[in-house]
């Protein structure tokens, strides 16, 4: 219990936003044909006016996890003197992608209920 | 735009922080490169190593550290899942008409045969398996060894075999006299016995097949992906 709080009390935005991360970004890929690293972070930032940040860390671990699940399909291009590897949805990926969203839309519905008891 | 120079500096900087293998690196080199360009143009008396250093420290205390041990994870997972279903593949059409004749030619040779015989083929069946195994492994060791750059993917796929067929048969080591219990096993249980000898035999054929497609397969997707490690040695 005590460990419980000491993690509630320490926990910060970007460990909310955390469990968000996976329908945020096939949402994008989705909206965007296709998108490498850099440039999910900082479409992630500007959407949200700097108030998410995606970390390095938390990104391409994620987008290597949906490529392994056939999610997302890659492909390496070069731009002038360095390779760039694009991410893009699958068909799967696709459907996906809505059903996420769907499940972060009923996440937040239910925290919604926990904050404003009132509305149920 | 960063130079070539400057470039191949991000790659040493990777290098340095333990990130070894060549794909790895390209993703994290392009991603610095970006933010570096960045705040190298929102700030112009920003220095290329002073730029550096901010990106990286936005990767947090464990740096590349978390990036390449979550990246081997899936790689050994994807490969592990390729190969599973390259196996799969043997028992659904149409290539489950081919295992299907190849056993029943296996156990065709029972009439053929006395049971002394019959344990002397399944002996060297065994052994020729696992040399199979072996010599497969070694052969893509040594093209790993010519590639001009170090691979996670090519790396990842020799090591994620779903079953080491020679260290089960190694296992006959402990055997006192492998043919004499093979022997007797036939003798006890007949045709029944052969079957299972043959099924076991056939499986770990299967696996050592699809293990030599899964290696075949990462090298092809390799090659069309980052044909620069392999320029010279092709």
């Amino acid at each position: 219990m005590y460990l419980e709080i000491m993690y509630f009390g320490v926990m910060n935005r970007s460990t909310l936003y955390k469990g968000c991360l996976e329908p945020i970004i096939m949402r994008l890929l989705k909206e965007h044909d296709r998108m490498y690293g850099y440039q999910i972070t900082q479409m992630v930032k500007e959407l949200t006016k700097g108030e998410l940040k995606i970390t390095e860390g938390a990104l391409y671990p994620l987008l290597h996890r949906l490529e392994e699940e056939g999610l997302v399909e890659t492909e390496v291009e070069n731009i002038g003197n360095r390779v760039r590897k694009y991410y893009s949805l699958t068909k799967t990926g696709k459907k996906q992608s809505s059903v996420a969203l769907e499940e972060l839309k009923a996440f937040m519905q239910s925290l919604q209920f926990i904050i404003n008891p009132k509305t149920i | 735009m960063l130079s070539e120079e400057q470039i191949q500096s991000l790659f040493v900087f990777c290098k340095k922080h333990f990130v070894h293998h060549y794909d790895v690196q390209n993703e994290l080199v392009d991603h610095l490169a970006n933010a570096i360009e960045e705040k190298m143009a929102a700030d112009k008396k920003l220095t290329f190593e002073k730029a550096l250093e901010i990106v990286y420290a936005g990767f947090g205390y464990k740096g590349f550290a978390g990036i390449v041990q979550e990246r081997s994870i899936t790689l050994k997972d994807k490969c592990t899942k390729m190969q599973k279903n390259i196996f799969k593949s043997y028992f659904t059409w149409p290539k489950a008409i081919k295992t299907f004749c190849l056993f029943l030619v296996l156990i065709s040779t029972y009439r053929f045969l006395d049971t002394y015989t019959q344990a002397i083929i399944i002996c060297v069946f065994f052994m020729v398996l696992a040399i199979f195994e072996v010599v497969i492994s070694v052969r893509e060791n040594y093209f790993r060894k010519k590639q001009l750059k170090r691979l996670m993917i090519t790396d990842m796929g020799t090591v994620s075999s779903i079953f080491n067929v020679s260290s089960f048969v190694q296992m006959f080591v402990f055997l006192n006299d492998p043919i004499y219990v093979f022997e007797k096993a036939l003798n006890n249980y007949g045709f029944l016995g052969y079957c299972v000898f043959m099924i076991v035999l056939l499986l770990l054929l299967l696996v050592v097949l699809s293990y030599r497609n899964l290696i075949n397969k990462v090298r092809t997707v390799a090659k069309k992906e980052y044909p620069l490690a392999f320029e010279i040695a092709a």
